[in-house]
Order: structure tokens, then C-alpha cells, then sequence
């Protein structure tokens, strides 16, 4: 740690301010079966993790764990590609994004994405909540979150 | 009404590969399974772990955690404070069983130690103050006063290492994860008195030396079944210890320097006091915790043995 | 429901006006300021004071990791600090919770909470809150405050049949309230067309419905009621809920989405404090405000009214400060948000109100009891306190 001076940033009511900033390099860890529905993205497959027991819950994205009944999930299963907007939002821009959470055909979660092919001014309409939808992949699927988005079924 | 401990567990290591959730979610149920409960019989769950450590913010983890529908509380600052928040919520009645889960990655510490942003940005952290070089200036000062050698704090930190890793080889940072669950009338530990005391950063009255900080929150102790200092240095873990003098068996479980995880440590210690306890019988004893850099804040719980330890 | 005489109380409250930036304070500058008005106003002595917890929620904003090591020194019990207490935007509430337990098992007799908070000294909020975030699920979208509040407004919208403009019924409501307020940081009125017209952060949510970038600080001391103006704490309820970070939903588990999780928080402080009906045995209520939606679901979650029915009726005149059941009567979140400091906020409100000293944001009195909430992180968790004097 150096005892240098930090810079003092200039501010329009002539404060002084010591700038600094904080860096803490982090080593993030992913859950496992969320690594392995990434590779599966790769062949456009969706997985979900089915918890066990009766009350299994079906979890999308899939997670280790079920927080719910707190045991471990190593089950994965295939899951949409349909599904139903849960609810939406707009965020605004010279190209507007409509983020919405959709409830996959068999899963018991809700999860987030984008959906595409919406007109902008089609997108404030309420009509979307409930609305059946369905997953579509991109032609060349790299293994990450841009490898599918969702789009009304007709 | 007393809160006692009813069952713990814990997990430590010099690096967990992989992330530390199934580590947590092993030792609650491990936890869990000891005290003979369901996570379903849980009213509150209390976490203690540092934002820094984990890149997340831990309060929006706490399902992780065990906390899905319980009455949750974060305490970061210390495993002191967490317990005696624990036995406090139980003693009010406001919880009946306590989750109390602590964790921490705190092997990358070893890479880049990011508790410089721990330290105030207008005096300390332009002079070039850290923690390796506050507990330097402790450790040196505590030596010119004649009250340790660095060869005592060696030894003492060999001592410590043999104890946690089975070898001779003192380790600054570590990776681990304990749960705790207390109940009324618990079978195990039962909390009795508990004495407190903080300083500041650089504690007012220029002293140093955390044997007059234990010195003032312990009680005398008729006999003490154990007695465990934790603390993040083996120079004042040395000196908490000169602090109690006619102690018999201190440190069994190694103190937590030489396995320092984060803020949660001495819940691996208090774990493994649980686990002896029931072992060799009714026991009393104290846990000491000195927090922060240089120790100072000092959490000392006194417990009294309780009933028959339920296998 | 424990005995009136062995509850704890809030025996002295303090807080400091609200604003953008406050660069004639530093950090510990703001507790100590806070710390020894609300130490006087409870009566007492600095060294009476046998126990002090600093609620913190994150604190990149300020630029110093765990600030206890910083931020405690020389304040009244510095040296019997019983711990950091952080649970996000709830961290003041869940705090007084806990001192609350600390006066009642005898542990501590005079326990002090303080937080403070400077909202400009990190260049924005996006830094400190995208720790929020598990950084393997962010990528699906940006799940942030903005966004997750959004999400819930449409969803409101939906179930209700309501249009977007329902969202400005609270602001309006507040932001009159806050002319009164002379801790408030926002004291200017706004009507309906200038909250609607505002920008749009996230649709449906405006700029103007969302509460400002503020730098504050409060401070509250619990202990046995000691004097005809301490109110009583007659129960806290805390509920844990939503999956982490809002990636995933719970459709049929969980609430995040309907408020139902405020419910659950209330329904454990009613039970301990021994209320069946809200809308007959409350005089008020200082509701977490920090996005319009959430004073919505907060007063429907708190019982005060049907499910879809709050905007309706605060367009009707209900909910006001001249109503029945006042909520927000000193404007609340809206008119000035810290975010550690916020929750101790609305107790410090809530006590003025109780204790006949709140001034030109004075709501009536009748039955002595008032109900307090706050919201932790993407909405996990909830906290709801019963006061009564």
C-alpha cells in the first residue's frame, strides 16, 4: 500500500475530495448444475434441477439446493420451451428491452430473460402478463445466457 | 430462562475448491441432525459472514443460509456479537431454536488482503496502514514492553498449527464454515455470564496489549472445564492467554489464528467444544473471541455444563 | 404478548435533516451527532448507555469495509458494542429488534442503535448494489432495485386491471407531506401529471416515484419505559423470503411478487402485540416507501385495506394525513431515503407522532398505536414493528 497522495477530484461547490477506490478481486464459483445447463445450451437443450421427495420442487435455472424443503437437487430434467410471461418490465433506450419472467412449461419457478419480436408500441400492453410464449435459440449457441431469448407464440 | 447449545458442526480447510454454498448447506444439516431437530423447528436464523469475502451481499443469501421463511438477523462484525445476539433473542423469548451459521473464504485474503478498506480514508489509509502492518506494530510493541518474545509467539503458533492441521505449518488464512443451534433448556452448553468490551481502531489510550482487554471482561472461574481464545494473531492470542492465569487446559482446539476463516472462526472452535464437551462430561468453560485486527473487541462467553448431552 | 413492564421502549430518538450530500459531516461525524441528541432526548447520561449496535447495510457507498472499526469511536457505549447489524435497507428495524431483545433479557439496560449514511461519495449506487447480484444468473437480465420493483408494478397492474398512473396516488400523497417535514431532503409538492411525465428508470416506474440519492443519519435508544414519552415496543415480526437476487421467482411459494411476504411479517408483529383488527386498533403507519409499488403492497400487506384497493382509496382521500389511518404522514422514503439510516428513520417519525411532537406533520392520536416496516435487499426481507405509547 503506497503512501502516496491520492488525487483530489474537482468539485463544483469547491469541495475536497480524497478519490480512492476499492478493488477486491473475487474468485466467483458457479453452482454446478448450472454449469453443466450452460454446456447444454450448447446442443439448444434447457435443463431444470427436480429437487427430490414429494414436494420436489422443479427448479429453472437449476441450483444445488432447494432453499424451500433445504436439500440437495442433483437431478437435472428437461423443461419448456414453452412457457407463460409471469410479469414485465421496459427498459427505455433508442432500442427499448422488454425483460420478462416466464414460468416454463413443467418447471415451478419463474426465471428472467429477454423477449424479442415485440413491436415498441406493443410493449406497454398488459395483454403480455399470462401470455404464452416460447423459448427460441440462437443458430450458433456458445453456452451462456445469449443463447436463447423468448418470443410470443401466435 | 437460559439458551444452551443443542447441536453444531463445522467444516475447515486450507482451501475449499468450488464454491463455499455446499459447504454451508452440509454443515446446518450436520448442525441440524446433532441437535436431533428439522430446519422446519427453526424460528430464526442469524448469519455471520463479510460481504468482502463472499462478492455478494450476504442479507440477500440468507435462503442459502437456512433462512427461507424465518425470522433472519446478519451480524457481521463478530462471532461474539452473533452469540450473544443468539442467547439474548432466546433469553427475551422473541426465538425458541436459533440457526447461528458463519462462514468465509478467506484463503484469497492470501492473494490480496482487502481488509485495507477496513481502515479510515483520512488518516490511516494514506500513511499506508494495513492490517499486516497494525498487528506488526502491535506485535513489536507488545515485544519492546518485554511481555512476549518472538519466539514464544512462534511456538505458540506452531502449538496452534499441530492442533488444527496436524502439522507444524502456521497458516494465516484458511476457508470454513460452522452452524450452530441453540435452544432453551438445550442439552449442551448452557450460556452464563458474558462480558464485552471494544476500543477503537487505535484504541484511545495508545495500550495494545489484549491481556488487560480479557483481563476486564472475565469473570474468576472456579476451576474452568475449558478455556478457548480466538483471535486473527498468534501474538495476542499468546497474550489473552498470559490474561487468565491459572487456566489448565486452554486452547484444545487450537485458537483461531492459525485457522482464521473471517469474522465466524471461533464458531469452528465453539463446535468442536460442543462435541468434547459431550464426550468427556459436564464441563464449564470460556470462549473468548477477540475480533478486528488487533482483537479489540473482546467477546468472553462463560458457559456452565448442561444436562446429559444428547448423542 | 410479553407484560407492558417488561417490554422494552424507545426512550429517545434523534435524526438530522435530510440532503443530497452532507460534505460538512464525516461518517463518524454524523453518528456522533446523532448518537448524543438521541442519548439526551432519552434523559440519560452518555455513560448510562451499556450497549451500542451500529446498523450498516453496504457500505461501499461510503468507501470503508466493516466502518465499526471506524465509525464507533468516542460514541456513548463505544466500548460495550454489541456488533454491526446488516440486513440491507431493513438493517435499522432488524437493529432495534435486536436491542429490544438485549433490554428484555436483561442483558442490557440502555442500548443504543445508530446508522448514518453518504450517499455521494461513491460516484454511483451501481457499484455497491450490483453486489446484489450472483454474477453467474445476472447475465440473463439486469435484475436490479429499479427493475425488481418494476417487475412487481406490472404484475400489480395485471392482477388488478390498473393502469400504470395508479402509481403516482402514494407520491402525490408524500410528497405533500414532506412540505412538513423539516427533516425531509424532497419539501416541494408534485402532482400527478409531473410524477407521470417524469422518465421513465424502468417501465412502468418513473423517476418521480422512486425515492432520491440521499445522505442521512438517525439514532434511537431502547431501554425499560423510563418516562411518560417512551414508547413501548409491543412486537417485531421478521420474515425471510424470495429466492436470492430475484433470478428466480416462486410462483405459489412465495410472495415477492403480491406482498403476501409483508403479510407474514405482520402477522408475526400483530400476533406478539396482540392485534386482530389493523384498521380499528392503529393510529398510523410509516410505511417503507422507496418505490411507489411498495406502499402500495405495504399497506394492502399490512391489512389496512383489500388487495388492489390502496391507490384507489389514497385517491379517495384515505391514507392522508387529515385520515383515519394515516400512512407516511412526514412524506417518508419518498421525501429522502439513506439506506442505512431509513429504517431509524421511521421509528424516530413514528415516536415524534406518538409522543404529540411531530409539528406541522401531526396526525391524531387516538388508540397510541402505530405500526413501522422496512424492506431488506431485492425485497428478501421484511420487517415490521408494533409501537405503542
Amino acid at each position: 500500500m503506497s503512501g502516496a497522495r491520492e488525487q483530489v477530484r474537482k468539485d463544483p461547490e469547491g469541495i475536497e475530495f480524497v478519490q480512492a477506490s476499492w478493488d477486491v478481486p473475487q474468485k466467483y464459483h458457479a453452482d454446478p448444475l448450472l454449469l453443466k445447463f450452460f454446456e447444454a445450451l450448447k446442443e439448444k437443450q434447457l435443463l431444470a434441477a427436480r429437487a427430490s421427495g414429494e414436494k420436489g420442487r422443479v427448479i429453472f435455472p437449476p441450483t444445488s439446493f432447494c432453499e424451500v424443503t433445504f436439500s440437495a437437487v442433483t437431478e437435472l430434467v428437461p423443461i419448456g420451451p414453452k412457457g407463460r410471461i409471469v410479469t414485465f418490465t421496459i427498459l427505455p433506450g433508442t432500442t427499448p428491452k422488454l425483460i420478462v419472467f416466464v414460468q416454463l412449461e413443467g418447471a415451478d419457478t419463474a426465471s428472467a430473460g429477454y423477449l424479442r419480436g415485440v413491436p415498441e408500441g406493443e410493449m406497454t400492453s398488459l395483454s403480455l402478463v399470462g401470455a404464452p410464449c416460447t423459448v427460441v435459440f440462437a443458430d450458433e449457441p456458445k453456452g451462456d445466457w445469449s443463447d436463447f431469448w423468448f418470443e410470443l407464440i401466435d | 430462562m437460559r439458551a444452551g447449545i443443542s447441536g453444531a458442526a463445522y467444516t475447515l480447510d486450507r482451501q475449499i475448491a468450488g464454491g463455499m454454498d455446499a459447504v454451508v448447506q452440509d454443515v446446518i444439516q450436520r448442525a441440524l441432525a446433532d441437535a436431533a431437530i428439522q430446519l422446519a423447528d427453526v424460528d430464526m436464523v442469524i448469519t455471520v459472514a463479510s460481504d468482502a469475502l463472499d462478492g455478494m451481499m450476504v442479507p440477500v443469501r440468507s435462503d442459502m443460509a437456512g433462512g427461507f421463511g424465518k425470522s433472519y438477523l446478519n451480524i457481521p462484525s463478530s462471532a461474539g456479537h452473533a452469540l450473544m445476539a443468539a442467547a439474548s433473542s432466546i433469553e427475551a423469548g422473541d426465538a425458541e431454536t436459533v440457526l447461528l451459521v458463519g462462514w468465509g473464504a478467506a484463503s484469497k485474503l492470501a492473494e490480496f488482503d482487502s481488509r485495507t478498506n477496513q481502515f479510515d480514508p483520512f488518516y490511516l489509509r494514506p500513511l499506508g496502514a494495513s492490517v499486516a502492518t497494525l498487528q506488526a506494530m502491535q506485535e513489536q510493541s507488545l515485544i519492546d514492553q518485554g511481555l512476549i518474545s518472538r519466539e514464544d509467539v512462534g511456538l505458540l503458533a506452531s502449538r496452534m498449527s499441530e492442533i488444527t492441521w496436524g502439522k507444524s505449518e502456521p497458516a494465516t488464512f484458511c476457508d470454513g464454515a460452522a452452524a450452530i443451534v441453540l435452544q432453551q433448556n438445550a442439552a449442551g452448553l448452557i450460556f452464563d455470564h458474558i462480558g464485552f468490551a471494544s476500543r477503537a481502531q487505535i484504541p484511545l489510550d495508545g495500550n495494545l496489549d489484549p491481556a488487560i482487554w480479557v483481563e476486564e471482561v472475565t469473570k474468576k472461574l472456579e476451576d474452568p472445564g475449558f478455556i478457548e481464545i480466538c483471535g486473527q494473531s498468534p501474538s495476542f492470542e499468546l497474550r489473552a492467554l498470559a490474561a487468565i492465569p491459572g487456566a489448565k487446559r486452554t486452547n484444545a482446539h487450537g485458537g483461531s489464528s492459525q485457522g482464521w476463516f473471517g469474522p465466524a472462526s471461533p464458531l469452528r472452535n465453539l463446535a468442536a467444544l460442543h462435541a468434547a464437551a459431550g464426550e468427556s462430561g459436564r464441563q464449564s468453560g470460556l470462549l473468548i473471541d477477540l475480533a478486528g485486527p488487533l482483537g479489540q473487541h473482546v467477546t468472553a462467553i462463560q458457559f456452565r455444563a448442561g444436562g446429559s448431552h444428547a448423542a | 404478548m410479553r407484560h407492558k413492564d417488561d417490554m422494552a421502549a424507545i426512550l429517545g430518538v434523534a435524526q438530522v435533516p435530510m440532503r443530497t450530500r452532507i460534505p460538512e459531516m464525516t461518517y463518524p461525524d454524523l453518528l456522533a451527532t446523532v448518537a448524543a441528541r438521541a442519548v439526551e432526548d432519552a434523559g440519560l447520561a452518555r455513560d448510562e448507555i451499556d450497549g451500542l449496535i451500529l446498523a450498516q447495510a453496504p457500505t461501499a457507498t461510503l468507501g470503508v469495509d466493516e466502518p465499526q472499526y471506524w465509525g464507533i469511536a468516542g460514541l456513548p457505549g463505544a466500548h460495550a458494542f454489541l456488533g454491526r447489524v446488516h440486513v440491507a435497507a431493513a438493517s435499522g428495524l432488524s437493529a432495534v429488534r435486536l436491542a429490544a431483545s438485549y433490554v428484555a433479557s436483561g442483558r442490557a439496560k440502555h442500548v443504543l442503535v445508530v446508522a448514518a449514511d453518504l450517499a455521494d461519495e461513491g460516484d454511483s449506487l451501481r457499484g455497491a448494489l450490483a453486489q446484489m447480484h450472483d454474477p453467474f444468473t445476472s447475465g440473463q437480465a439486469p435484475i436490479n432495485a429499479i427493475t425488481a420493483a418494476a417487475l412487481q408494478s406490472t404484475h400489480y397492474m395485471a392482477t388488478h386491471g390498473v393502469s400504470e398512473r395508479i402509481f403516482a396516488a402514494p407520491i402525490v400523497k408524500n410528497r405533500l407531506n414532506g412540505v412538513g417535514n423539516p427533516y425531509a431532503q424532497l419539501r416541494k409538492p408534485v402532482t400527478a401529471e409531473e410524477v407521470l411525465d417524469s422518465p421513465v428508470l424502468s417501465w412502468p416506474i418513473k423517476r418521480l416515484e422512486s425515492s432520491p440519492r440521499t445522505s442521512g443519519a438517525a439514532a434511537v435508544v431502547i431501554g425499560k419505559a423510563n418516562s411518560k414519552r417512551s414508547v413501548r415496543i409491543e412486537g417485531f415480526g421478521n420474515f425471510a423470503g424470495a429466492k436470492s437476487i430475484g433470478a428466480q421467482m416462486v410462483p405459489g411459494w412465495t410472495s415477492y411478487l403480491d406482498g403476501s411476504d409483508v403479510t407474514q411479517a405482520a402477522q408475526r408483529a400483530y400476533s406478539a402485540a396482540g392485534i386482530s383488527n389493523p384498521q380499528q386498533e392503529l393510529d398510523f403507519a410509516e410505511v417503507y416507501t422507496s418505490f411507489s409499488i411498495f406502499e402500495l403492497l405495504s399497506i394492502e400487506g399490512l391489512g389496512l385495506c383489500a388487495k388492489g384497493e390502496a391507490a384507489r382509496r389514497i385517491d379517495a382521500g384515505e391514507f392522508h394525513r387529515g385520515s383515519r389511518l394515516p400512512v407516511n404522514a412526514t412524506g417518508g422514503a419518498t421525501c429522502g431515503n439513506p439506506i442505512s439510516a431509513g429504517a431509524l428513520v421511521r421509528i424516530a417519525d413514528a415516536t415524534a407522532q406518538l409522543r404529540g411532537e411531530a409539528g406541522d406533520c401531526q396526525v391524531e392520536i387516538r388508540h397510541g398505536r402505530a405500526v413501522v416496516t422496512a424492506i431488506g435487499g431485492l425485497f428478501q426481507t421484511h420487517e415490521v414493528g408494533v409501537l405503542a405509547i
